[in-house]
């Protein structure tokens, strides 16, 4: 049980005391084990302090308060180990109201203390409205789409990145349209049917106008007006488009 | 002297419950110093009392 307790590294110490009148005997203690052994001597003050006799156990916290005194003649105490384990636990909650510390705002573990002792002088932490300890990278829900095609959104103070599946990059077809290049701000292009050329996502007289306009005006070649897909604007795809519309 | 001060106010603190014997374990981390129970403070310690024998 000691030598678990010594492994987990855990503030734990086995002492034995014995008798300087028994020391030839001392083999029957020491062989193969490293713990400390002390021998009292006569007249056993030491004994006589602790009120001890042969063969008891004594667990002292860590304020050197007796816990726990019993005789293991019979063996063991039964609870040794969970009187251990509580007395262990209470090594790590103490704190000192009383301990001398600077009056300086310190971060500890993420969080803000008054004092440079942090928790150790039983402060609570206070707020940190300015997260001067704030570890993480960002506020949970913050959105940063700098780059439409890699946005990037905050869970938990941390960054993670959205992956982005633009239709055309993953080779879906664009039937009877054309792929349009994608406004500022947004990553993916878009499938616009032929004759749509106010992308709107209907044929109606808002696109024949506009075709008429660029092809009566504008004099540029307008890859989704071309609704006949032949390389160039002129009335047959205004006669094609309206076809589409009325019918 | 600050030693034996300081030893003076660890007895103090740790009261009856403490000794100060040497280590007679030559196998132990601790051999031929003097420890009781102020020398773990701030541990828990378990001793154990007995006659080698």
């Amino acid at each position: 049980m000691f030598s678990d307790w010594q492994d987990q590294g855990l503030p734990v110490q086995l002492i034995g005391v014995g008798k300087d009148s028994h020391n030839s005997s001392l083999g029957n203690w020491t062989n193969n084990n490293d713990t400390p052994v002390c021998a009292d001597s006569s007249p056993f003050s030491s004994w006589s302090d602790w009120g001890a006799s042969q063969r008891d156990v004594f667990v002292l916290d860590h304020q050197g308060n007796v816990v726990l005194q019993q005789s293991t003649n019979s063996g063991i105490p039964n609870n040794l180990e969970s009187v251990v384990m509580d007395l262990v636990d209470d090594i790590s909650m103490d704190c000192d109201p009383g301990m001398a510390c600077a009056e300086v705002l310190t971060c500890c573990d993420g969080l803000l203390y008054p004092t440079s002792c942090c928790a150790e002088n039983c402060d609570e932490p206070i707020d940190d409205s300015y997260n001067m300890c704030s570890e993480s990278e960002c506020e949970d829900g913050e959105f940063d789409n700098s780059n439409p095609c890699n946005p990037m959104e905050c869970f938990d103070g941390q960054w993670f990145e959205i992956i982005v599946d633009c239709q055309e990059q993953m080779g879906v077809p664009c039937d009877g349209g054309v792929y349009v290049d994608p406004p500022e701000g947004v990553c993916c292009s878009s499938c616009v049917q032929y004759g749509d050329s106010n992308n709107d996502g209907s044929l109606n007289v808002l696109d024949v106008v506009i075709i008429v306009n660029i092809i009566l005006f504008e004099n540029y070649y307008d890859e989704v007006s071309d609704v006949n897909t032949d390389g160039v604007l002129n009335v047959l795809d205004v006669v094609q488009i309206v076809s589409s519309i009325l019918n | 002297m600050y030693k034996y001060f300081l030893a003076f106010f660890l007895v103090l603190g740790f009261g009856q419950y403490d000794y100060n014997l040497e280590d007679i374990n030559s196998s132990s981390d601790y051999y031929g110093q003097d420890i009781g129970t102020s020398y773990f403070s701030n541990k828990v310690t378990i001793h154990y009392f007995g006659h080698f024998n």
